[in-house]
């Protein structure tokens, strides 16, 4: 955070990318935007603002404005031309997206795969109560095998609350969705939470159940590709860079499935995976 | 290596991606992916325009099994393979 003449202004790294906001508190919901995993500074720079106009809300970014209903459609609209402008420079560099919530566990790190509503970011939140290092509940960019968390707050909705009641006391922002949407900065319960590259050791594609056992098992090459595949090719120009990364990520990672029932037991499930040796998976040669 | 190139072969514009547990084959012409296992794997890599004897007895030789059950093992291959367009034979 830099002063400048009275008027603050704070920069967000999202490692690609850096999102100056200038007087953040112009906008409550604005914060949704903001976090404070630390990120070296980036080579391009992108300025947002949320404004009341006198007949609603306008998002600017980089000066150019766009016209919105109320201040969450405008923050909605700024956190779509950042994410977009994340894929973009991350495609560039020859990254696909895969959707995937990220966490490392004595060393190891492990990819939550998984669509939308497949418990990733409850998960996420969990396994971050729990005191472990969640770098991402959404997205990782990955190339040659290495995997690089996507900056963001944690999205959490009304159910994740109520699985987790601790996180109540966290830093909370309310989005006013219908139903409404939980806004985390993971820096709240992690004050290491960090975004680095890192080579992925296990990729776990997350079968939600909402109830029973959790329970982890192997998945062959193929189901594995397909599933990661439908979830990243949106997200990406060109498909055969998708499955070359996907073998690439594949060839030294073992994937695995995990019934997502209980939280605690999918937490030590985890945990036991984290301390499997790679060798023990047959995968490294 | 041989310089017969009567038998089956490996159509082109296939890009090949190695797994853990075999190939990961893309073709973009109809933006297909296939995944092959160990024995496909084998029998694909073998694809160069070898005879099929030869072919066959190469299988049986990495895999140490009888003749009969290689030429099993390459015809059900093979076919699958041709199928998908991933290799083509000289007799069609």
């Amino acid at each position: 955070v830099i002063g400048v003449t009275a008027q603050r202004w704070e920069r967000i790294g999202y490692r690609w990318l850096d999102v100056i906001v200038p007087s953040p508190r112009r906008s409550t919901l604005l914060t949704a935007l903001t976090h404070r995993a630390p990120c070296p500074p980036a080579a391009t720079t992108m300025t947002i603002a949320i404004e009341p106009r006198p007949d609603g809300w306008c998002s600017l970014v980089d000066g150019h404005e766009t016209p919105a209903a109320d201040e969450l459609g405008a923050v909605a609209q700024a956190y779509q031309r950042v994410q977009d402008a994340i894929l973009v420079r991350a495609s560039a560099q020859g990254r696909i997206r895969l959707h995937a919530a990220v966490v490392d566990i004595a060393g190891q790190r492990i990819l939550l795969a998984g669509h939308s509503g497949s418990g990733k970011s409850t998960l996420a939140a969990a396994l971050l109560l729990a005191g472990l290092n969640v770098s991402s509940d959404e997205a990782a960019f990955v190339r040659d095998g290495m995997a690089i968390p996507l900056p963001r707050r944690f999205h959490l909705r009304p159910t994740t609350l109520e699985h987790l009641p601790d996180l109540t006391a966290a830093d909370l922002l309310r989005l006013p969705y219908e139903p409404p949407i939980w806004s985390l900065d993971p820096a709240a319960l992690n004050g290491s939470w960090r975004i680095e590259p890192a080579p992925v050791r296990h990729v776990v594609l997350l079968d939600p159940v909402h109830c029973g056992p959790s329970e982890l098992s192997s998945v062959d090459t193929a189901t594995a590709v397909a599933e990661l595949a439908r979830e990243a090719v949106p997200y990406s120009p060109r498909r055969n860079v998708v499955v070359r990364e996907l073998a690439t990520l594949l060839a030294t990672a073992s994937c695995h499935r995990l019934r997502l029932g209980a939280l605690d037991q999918a937490i030590e499930c985890l945990r036991a995976l984290a301390q499997r040796s790679p060798d023990h998976e047959g995968l490294h040669q | 290596v041989t310089t017969d190139t009567s038998g089956p072969v490996r159509v082109a514009d296939v890009e090949v991606n190695e797994v853990a547990d075999g190939l990961l084959l893309y073709r973009g012409g109809d933006d297909t992916v296939h995944h092959l296992n160990p024995l496909a794997t084998l029998v694909y890599e073998l694809c160069d325009g070898r005879p099929r004897p030869d072919l066959v007895g190469d299988v049986a030789t990495i895999l140490a099994v009888d003749p009969v059950d290689a030429a099993a093992i390459v015809a059900a291959a093979l076919t699958e393979l041709t199928r998908l367009q991933l290799v083509s034979q000289p007799d069609g």
